[in-house]
């Protein structure tokens, strides 16, 4: 092995291991995204069909359903292609980790205060401070855009109220959530494509 | 004048693992293997070159039933790393 084709194999090493975390980073943000949308539509329906308050406990079901199914996702990664954590990947998962259980916190305050609290409205904020700053550290442009896009769109709560709210941060998930994830997701895919 | 290059990072199997771990916090075998493409025999000797020398720790642990090796470059093997990567850069004038 020469000089040159030392530093190639390096290059190439290390672009292909970035690749694989760009990879593995859209997949909790599609996850999550979707887990979201889902069990906004969940509540929607079941409190127009019902009117019932305690149906509100349905959105418990956004992180027992992202962490179930990240952790499937990774397990079955994990027995094919092995484990690897990045420094980068650890740091936003943590990052996503304080916010969700500020999430968590703010889900009993609205059950305590019974519903005179503005939890559409600090849910959206949080959420899409979390894809904006996850965009920041990695610096992938659609996290920041529509991380910036839900900072202004989780405003609006503070007016909508009742079932709109709902059906509104359904929509407010799949942009800042559903869309930019799926864009990293293909992106990472045609670049690993265009490798081979 | 030029800088030897360092012989136990000179190999293509080490420089290609030690080019994965610069990029991650950690790695296990499975996941070393899968990106290097080496035989598991190979890249154990390889990987135990490379702890011997104080470039990468090595960890034993088991996941349920299954043991599970993790990877991770020192600061010695990152200080060996650029160094190389250094003297390279002054044998192609880059």
């Amino acid at each position: 092995m020469n000089e040159k084709e030392s530093l190639e194999l390096i290059t190439r090493m290390i672009d292909n291991t970035r690749k694989g975390i760009e990879k593995n980073a859209a997949v909790p943000m599609i996850v999550f995204g979707y887990a979201s949308v889902i069990t906004s539509l969940a509540v929607w329906i079941a409190l127009r069909i019902t009117n019932n308050y305690m149906y509100n406990l349905l959105w418990m079901a956004i992180p027992v359903l992202g962490w179930t199914l990240c952790s499937l996702i990774g397990r079955n990664r994990t027995r094919s292609r092995g484990l690897s954590n990045s420094h980068m990947g650890l740091l936003i998962g943590r990052i996503w980790i304080l916010i969700s259980g500020v999430m968590l916190l703010c889900m009993a305050a609205t059950f305590l205060l019974r519903g005179d609290f503005p939890v559409t409205f600090i849910m959206a904020l949080l959420a899409a401070i979390g894809v904006c700053s996850s965009g920041l550290m990695v610096l992938y442009k659609p996290f920041i855009v529509c991380g910036i896009l839900g900072i202004l769109l989780s405003f609006v709560f503070l007016w909508v109220k009742g079932l709109d709210s709902v059906l509104l941060i359904c929509a407010t998930f799949a942009i800042i959530m559903v869309i930019p994830g799926h864009m990293l997701h293909y992106a990472a895919n045609k670049k690993q494509n265009n490798n081979a | 004048m030029l800088n030897q290059l360092d012989p136990l990072l000179h190999s293509e199997l080490r420089l290609a693992v030690m080019s994965v771990l610069i990029a991650l916090e950690e790695a296990d075998f499975v996941y070393l293997q899968e990106k290097t493409g080496a035989t598991s025999g190979n890249l154990s000797i390889q990987l135990d070159k490379l702890q011997n020398a104080g470039y990468i720790d090595i960890e034993k642990t088991y996941k349920g039933k299954k043991p599970r090796t993790v990877c991770r470059i020192t600061s010695k093997g990152l200080e060996a790393f650029r160094a190389y990567v250094d003297a390279i850069k002054g044998y192609l004038e880059v």
